[in-house]
């Protein structure tokens, strides 16, 4: 910003102030009505909610779904979303930092001396970005089921296979719905059934084509229930 | 706006001098009635008038006392009576909002901290005691845990305000770091707070936060080891977090908001980016001025009184009409006088 | 030196002097548990006949002493096999729950012979290495040892992508080569077994 630019907005801003009015009593009224509605808002959040307490922590535990508070959902579906191990301090630390730096920066890069939004559309571009990913990132979060369920709906003929599929682990790499690893290692099995013959998803399951390990170790019985409940779906 | 400091005779109408307080408070009864003594009903009247009045004229004479010391005026008309400029709306009500829940935070959390204990072994009841046993006990834990919630979309809400009004630039650059600095010192209040109740879900949370902070190359590890007091989830590491949320964490946000208070009232607060002042026509010298002119360098302005010691004056009409001072301060390149 | 001069310096110094002389020993009473190792422990986790070749048994030990259900930790048990290469099929293998990715605990599924994590996905063979999602190194496992018929676990220990025993570290915290410097060893843990 050149000096230009800051007398320029001095002394407009000192003209804005001068037709404006005292802090006390005319706009404090505003933040009175705001606490106010806050207040409300908190007493019902707290009335309808409550505080429920979970289980005692359990650090022995080894079928709990951990999951972080909501304003932290983007950082976990970031970790989640970044796969490769090598990216993992990148994903962890790196890019929370530069998010960090570049927005305590922000003043000292961003030294367009305009301020309406729409005179100045990339600032007002990235922030609307940012706001839409973080969002994005937050959702996907608080959607993402346990990789040891699926919650979608199937036929009760199914029910076994559909166990045995969301306990063998299948959805650390896989997808079913709204669980398992959206973007994840393996292919999205949603509509497999359509995709593959019965025998072919069997076959697969067995020998581990590619880098997926091999499921023989199932046995006949429950190879059978998971290749019936994966044709099944579709 | 430097905070005036007090010339003791010279004082603005809301603070008169003491002893006319008394007069100028309850002008109704005078109090010149001595002479040969009181009667019965005079007494009762007087009795009468005390109980009624002596309230306000108590209120007026510690107000001038307190006045005369501590320069409450001063603090009135720089903090309370000071202008906010035109077209300020309901978007400029999210910073204070994020103050108030803070305080009811500082408030719930002062009052949990009377029921909680911060041992792993007991930490977990103690907060089931509050749950279930104490009186309000829910409804209070409710207020702080939904209060953080509403703390964190509230700030987020501010700082997006500030980013889409342009608010942090010239001259308000500090007080954008210190928001963004209050911001991640918000999160870290629901990190840290985040554990306490020790279930299931702040356990593991707090294991991966840690094993985060613990991946950060050289001293990630180290910083790891000392929040847990050791390689694993330890004897203390409960304490500490408790320490750091409720005594570390809490003061550094409390003088932050008190420098970024500040800031407010000394740089006052922005108009909405849309409200322009009126100006004449012509009058945009930052497209009047040739290229390749040197510009007068900031500090020189700021010494020649450009911060707001009324050196513009607003006519009838709302035009800037610079005043000689003004002038003077432009030596080099056109000011904005000679532009309009 | 002027007069003044030498009061600002004094001044600056004494109350330095004051600050640190408070200041300096609380943060090293705070950073102190960075700088000390706990006490070596050791736990029996049950008979030799506990355990086979072919799959694991969980067990739970107690890793923190002092804070009771907090300091304990799970480790799935097995006999070294002779056809895992590199394994004593005399020795056992202890496999810590915590994942190498951020430590959410993982599970061993019985029918796929994989570890599985249910935070971001990664997925561990038979043995603790990474097949799939973003771990960084194999799982930890825990020093064993055998005395008077029990087997026992001991510190816990981190190994490389060759199942090359180093000293334990935290998740998310690559081992071998260049990060053996930006994640230097740390005072507070116990060196790995030969």
């Amino acid at each position: 910003m050149k000096a230009r630019d800051k007398e320029e907005y001095l002394s407009e801003y000192e003209i804005l102030k001068k037709k404006g009015k005292s802090f006390f009593p005319y706009a404090i009224v505003k933040d009175s009505v705001m606490f106010v509605l806050v207040a409300a808002v908190l007493i019902l959040m707290s009335i309808v909610m409550g505080a429920e307490q979970g289980p005692k922590a359990d650090p022995t535990t080894t079928t709990y779904v951990p999951r972080p508070e909501w304003y932290f959902f983007f950082l976990f579906e970031l970790l989640k979303v970044i796969k490769p191990p090598a990216l993992v301090p990148l994903a962890t630390i790196g890019i929370p930092t530069i998010c960090m730096i570049l927005l305590i920066l922000l003043p000292f890069y961003d030294r367009n001396p305009e301020r309406i939004p729409w005179k100045r559309p990339v600032a007002s571009i990235s922030g609307i970005l940012v706001i839409v990913a973080m969002g994005y990132l937050t959702y996907m979060g608080a959607s993402a089921g346990s990789p040891n369920e699926i919650e979608l709906e199937t036929a009760p003929e199914f029910e076994q296979g559909k166990q045995v599929v969301a306990q063998a682990g299948c959805l650390a790499c896989h997808n079913i719905g709204e669980n398992g690893a959206e973007g994840g290692l393996g292919p999205n099995l949603t509509e497999i059934g359509a995709m593959l013959p019965r025998e072919a998803i069997k076959r697969s399951v067995a020998i581990g084509p590619g880098i997926m390990p091999s499921y023989r170790g199932l046995g006949e019985k429950k190879l059978n229930e998971v290749a019936d409940y994966l044709a099944s779906l579709d | 706006m430097a905070l005036k400091i007090p010339i003791p005779g010279r004082k603005k109408e809301t603070a008169p001098e003491p002893g006319d307080g008394a007069a100028n408070g309850n002008g109704a009864s005078p109090n010149g009635t001595n002479g040969d003594g009181p009667t019965r009903a005079e007494k009762v009247a007087k009795v009468k008038e005390a109980t009624v009045h002596h309230g306000t004229a108590a209120a007026k004479n510690t107000t001038d006392w307190l006045d005369e010391r501590v320069n409450g005026t001063g603090i009135y008309t720089a903090m309370l009576s000071r202008k906010v400029p035109k077209g300020t709306n309901w978007f400029y009500t999210l910073g204070s909002s994020v103050m108030f829940i803070f305080s009811m935070q500082a408030i719930t959390g002062v009052f949990l901290a009377m029921y909680y204990t911060p041992s792993a072994t007991e930490a977990y009841s103690s907060i089931s005691h509050i749950t279930n046993e104490v009186f309000l006990g829910e409804f209070v834990r409710g207020l702080h845990k939904w209060g953080a919630s509403l703390m964190i979309i509230l700030i987020f809400l501010h700082m997006a305000r500030t980013f889409f009004f342009g608010a942090y630039k010239y001259p308000r650059e500090l007080n954008w770091v210190i928001g963004v600095v209050l911001i991640v010192l918000t999160m870290v209040m629901g990190l840290t707070g985040y554990l306490l109740p020790f279930d299931q879900r702040s356990f593991w949370a707090t294991i991966v936060a840690n094993n985060i902070t613990a991946s950060g190359p050289v001293l990630g590890p180290y910083l790891a080891d000392f929040l847990r007091a050791g390689p694993d989830f330890s004897a203390t590491t409960l304490s500490r977090f408790y320490a750091l949320h409720m005594l570390v964490v809490p003061g550094l946000i409390g003088g932050l908001i008190a420098a970024h208070l500040f800031l407010v009232v000394k740089l006052g607060t922005t108009a909405p980016p849309w409200i322009k002042a009126p100006r004449p026509k012509g009058s945009r010298p930052s497209e009047l001025v040739p290229a390749g002119v040197p510009m007068v360098d900031a500090t020189e302005m700021s010494l020649n009184g450009h911060s707001g010691n009324g050196h513009v004056e607003v006519s009838e009409n709302g035009a800037s009409l610079p005043t000689a001072e003004t002038d003077g301060a432009a030596e080099g390149p056109p000011s904005e006088g000679e532009a309009s | 030196m002027t007069r003044r001069k030498a009061f600002v310096v004094g001044s600056a110094a004494l109350g330095g002097l004051a600050g640190a002389a408070v200041v300096l020993p609380v943060v090293g009473f705070a950073i102190a548990p960075v700088l000390t190792r706990g006490e070596e422990r050791w736990e029996a986790v049950g008979t030799e006949d506990d355990f086979d070749r072919e799959t694991y048994r969980t067990v739970v030990f107690t890793e923190t002493p002092g804070i009771g259900e907090a300091g304990k930790t799970t480790a799935y048990v097995r006999r070294g096999s002779a056809e895992i290469e590199g394994e004593d099929p005399n020795g056992y293998v202890a496999i810590s729950t915590r994942c190498a990715h951020l430590g959410c605990p993982v599970r061993f599924v019985q029918a796929a012979g994989n570890f599985i994590c249910p935070c971001h996905g990664g997925v561990y063979d038979f043995i603790g290495e990474r097949i799939g999602g973003p771990p960084v190194r194999p799982l930890d496992r825990f020093q064993t040892r055998i005395r008077n018929g029990f087997v026992e676990l001991g510190p816990r220990y981190s190994v490389t992508n060759q199942l090359k025993p180093v000293r334990p570290r935290d998740p998310g915290e690559f081992t071998g080569g260049i990060w053996e410097y930006l994640y230097p060893p740390r005072p507070t843990v116990f060196p790995p077994p030969n």
